[in-house]
């Protein structure tokens, strides 16, 4: 299963309970109604309960996500060969090939206005991007595991010929 | 109220020196560092107006529109005193340079002012803002091209 | 405090229906550039992307403006209740506004301008196929749009200050950090709507303010080319101004909440230390969000991406703690008359919270590398918008008018409703998560696969429900004749 598609799962589980706990609530109006105090008070011990899970879910998963930032360090940018990536209205400066299971940097820009480099493995799942800036560079850190030839979209707004710019190379 | 008095009249004096000065010292500045002078000449500005306030011993009750209008309008006035197309002409003539910053510093006080005038308090927020807008344009303009 | 007239409370009414009229008018107008949008993605509408960027450009900025002024209208009259208000500033606010609007719609009625409602330097001016007076008319009916909404918010600070005593009164932070002697004296803290109140006027003067900054650097770029911007600087500029105007368009809603809630369920809703707390965390984390939007600007100072995600998963915490659960708890075991008002404000919280969880997926910085300008962007937000916002208001609004017409919806009415605006905006919505799922790029009028099919359901889902929403309007035209009737 794509990232893509494992969040989309992850939301509907959530969205869905979710629902299904405000639905649960509401049905409650059906039953004898109950004085604002009593409920208050067994209502704000859940809420200091509940407080303290979300917080502590919160800081969980900040803490778990950092380590999956894509955002390269020094070492990456010194020690790995670079590939430079110009976009442009409407289409990509790139390289002809990169080689599989090597760690490679794209150094990233933009001749014009803001493009998005986009990258879709040869099954059509999106597995990373980054911006291309004019007047500045991006580097963006990948391996790629899986040999063939892959998309590239533009994934920023840049103009009529948007949905149009693409392109592509190999990895082998 | 007496401090606040000799305060407001420090400031204002040190604004207007600070605005005239600077503008005959022929220094060459890049445009980012220029325009965090100019936030400076606004932010004694603020300062004096905010002094001057409150030795006027107003209770922030006179709400008229007429004093927000003053203090929405006085940034705008702001930025566009700071037209980039007008920096040369502007570095070549010391006096209006130096007539620019006074204005700048000066429209300051009567954003901050007027904001106080319409509302205690709108016009401390009103003046920091405007404060900020000067500083947060130097990190936009002066950019030459590669 | 000086008792209300009569006369205070009818003029009062009476900018509140300006705006929140204007506001629904221009959204129903919107809706159905969206829904343009969304059949040529489908195949079933061919005009070109030349037309169809300039109805995306028109459709966001239209959109926003629409949804913010109708909040703001209904924020303006729960705080003229507290405070004497001059409605000439409110007036003079709103015409502002509407000149903007003017402004943008003469840009791309009779422009074509396409530069998105993002306007992302130097995209305005750069490959254009519209006159450069449309990218004019664009920039300086946004500065207008801002104007407006400053003074707006200007007067809401200024409300706050005077009635509450000053930053400290209008926090309540004597409640917080010395609540016996607090009590103890007799005062009465803020009420819950004052804090959006607070937030809006804070937030937005600060928004309001950054937008100009950016207004005018590029106006003076359309007006002198060779003056050149730095584009990190703008694109920053640009999602503050863009995020946080979006974000605050939902609390300023919620402050309608607060006071609907409570009438409904007959129970009382009062500010406490922990709700004072809960908007002093929103009034920060609205601001510093933001950077979530340039997750992929990996040029961007990195303490900034820290922020933002830190940021947006914190601003989740007062709304699931405070307002949702509180909700919750005057709603269970209550006396809760369901009606399409009360149908529509709690619904619009499970739209709040849903596109909330699409949102917090969206800011987590490893997921956002595979859904960052795909279609779960607009899905997120959508959902929040479409299904929080413009349900919170509809709610306001049929509160009102069934409270003035003293009478409530036929259950079929509010069934008809229903199953338009949740079923037939469910089915709209998951078109968007699917297809951002499924890595298919937003803002591209011609979509790769999967896009079209998903476009087309969605395309039928919007159907529906400007179904549902045009019997909703049916059926707040009849209430609001039987309250005519009633009071004349």
């Amino acid at each position: 299963m794509s990232v893509g598609f494992l969040v989309l799962a992850v939301f509907l589980i959530m969205g869905g309970c979710a629902v299904a706990v405000m639905v649960a609530v509401a049905l409650t109006t059906r039953a004898a109604p109950l004085p604002q105090a009593s409920v208050q008070f067994r209502g704000y011990v859940l809420r200091r309960w509940w407080f303290r899970v979300l917080g502590s879910a919160v800081v969980v998963a900040f803490v778990i996500s950092i380590p999956w930032f894509p955002y390269p360090h020094a070492k990456q940018l010194q020690a790995q060969r670079h590939y430079r990536v110009v976009a442009e209205q409407f289409g990509f400066q790139l390289p002809e090939a990169v080689p599989l299971n090597t760690p490679i940097i794209f150094d990233v820009t933009s001749q014009d206005v803001n493009h998005g480099f986009g990258i879709y493995d040869p099954t059509g799942v999106l597995v990373s991007q980054v911006q291309a800036m004019p007047d500045y560079v991006n580097h963006l850190s990948v391996e790629f595991t899986t040999p063939g030839r892959y998309l590239v979209r533009c994934l920023e707004y840049c103009g009529i010929a948007h949905a149009n710019m693409q392109a592509s190379f190999e990895v082998k | 109220m007496r401090w606040s008095m000799l305060g407001a009249w420090i400031a204002g004096t040190a604004t207007v020196l600070a605005s005239i000065i600077p503008a005959f010292s022929g220094v060459n500045e890049p445009v980012a560092i220029h325009h965090l002078d100019h936030s400076g000449l606004i932010l004694g500005g603020v300062v004096t107006a905010s002094l001057a306030y409150s030795v006027s011993a107003q209770d922030g009750s006179n709400a008229t529109g007429a004093w927000l209008a003053s203090a929405i309008l006085a940034p705008i006035a702001i930025m566009l005193l700071m037209w980039p197309s007008m920096y040369e002409y502007l570095d070549a003539r010391p006096w209006l340079h130096a007539a620019e910053h006074v204005s700048l510093a000066g429209l300051g006080f009567v954003a901050a002012y007027s904001g106080q005038r319409y509302a205690r308090g709108v016009g401390v927020a009103i003046g920091i803002l405007t404060i900020a807008m000067a500083a947060v344009s130097a990190g936009g303009y002066g950019i030459v091209a590669p | 405090m000086q008792a209300l007239t009569a006369r205070d409370l009818d003029r009062a009414r009476s900018v509140m229906w300006t705006y929140v009229s204007t506001g629904l008018a221009i959204f129903g107008l919107m809706a159905f550039v969206g829904l343009a949008m969304r059949l040529e993605q489908a195949g079933w509408l061919s005009y070109g992307p030349d037309i169809f960027y300039a109805l995306m450009t028109l459709h966001g900025a239209g959109m926003i403006v629409a949804i913010a002024i109708a909040s703001m209208g209904g924020l303006w009259y729960l705080m003229s209740l507290e405070a004497p208000l001059d409605e000439g500033i409110a007036y003079w606010a709103y015409a502002l506004m509407v000149v903007g609007v003017i402004g943008v719609l003469v840009s791309v009625l009779g422009g074509h301008f396409g530069a998105a409602w993002t306007f992302l330097y130097p995209l305005p001016f750069v490959g254009t196929w519209w006159p450069s007076w449309a990218t004019g008319a664009f920039l300086i009916g946004m500065a207008f749009i801002m104007i407006g909404w400053t003074l707006w918010c200007a007067q809401m600070l200024a409300c706050v200050l005077t009635r509450y005593g000053g930053f400290r009164g209008a926090l309540a932070w004597e409640l917080v950090f010395h609540a016996r002697e607090f009590e103890a004296s007799g005062k009465k803290p803020p009420p819950p709507q004052a804090f959006a109140a607070l937030v809006a006027a804070v937030d937005g003067l600060l928004t309001g303010t950054l937008g100009m900054v950016l207004g005018i650097a590029l106006i003076v770029h359309w007006l002198d080319p060779s003056v050149r911007l730095d584009p990190l600087w703008a694109k920053n500029l640009t999602y503050f101004f863009g995020h946080s105007l979006a974000n605050l368009t939902i609390y300023m809603a919620v402050a309608g909440v607060y006071v609907a809630m409570p009438r409904y369920t007959r129970r009382e809703y009062h500010t406490s230390a922990a709700l004072a707390v809960a908007w002093w965390a929103t009034l920060i984390f609205v601001a510093t969000a933001y950077f979530h939007h340039l997750y992929m600007d990996f040029v961007q100072f990195p303490a900034f991406q820290y922020v933002g995600e830190a940021a947006s998963y914190l601003a989740a915490i007062p709304t699931a703690v405070i307002t949702v659960y509180g909700s919750l708890m005057l709603v269970y075991r209550s006396q809760m008359r369901w009606s399409l008002g009360s149908l529509f404000i709690y619904a619009g919280l499970i739209g709040w919270i849903v596109g909330g969880f699409g949102a917090l997926l969206d800011a987590t910085i490893p997921f956002n590398i595979d859904l960052h300008n795909t279609l779960w962007v607009p899905g997120h937000f959508h959902t929040y918008l479409l299904e929080g916002v413009v349900l919170f208001v509809l709610g306001w609004v049929f509160m009102m008018l069934e409270e003035r017409s003293a009478t409530i919806s036929p259950v079929i009415v509010r069934w008809l409703v229903g199953i338009g605006i949740f079923g037939g905006g469910a089915l709209f919505l998951l078109g968007f998560y699917i297809s951002g799922a499924d890595g298919v790029p937003r803002r591209y009028a011609t979509q790769p696969a999967p896009g079209p099919e998903l476009s087309a359901w969605a395309s039928i889902g919007a159907v529906i429900l400007l179904v549902g929403l045009t019997i909703a309007l049916v059926e707040g035209i009849r209430l609001a004749a039987v309250g005519r009737r009633r009071t004349t």
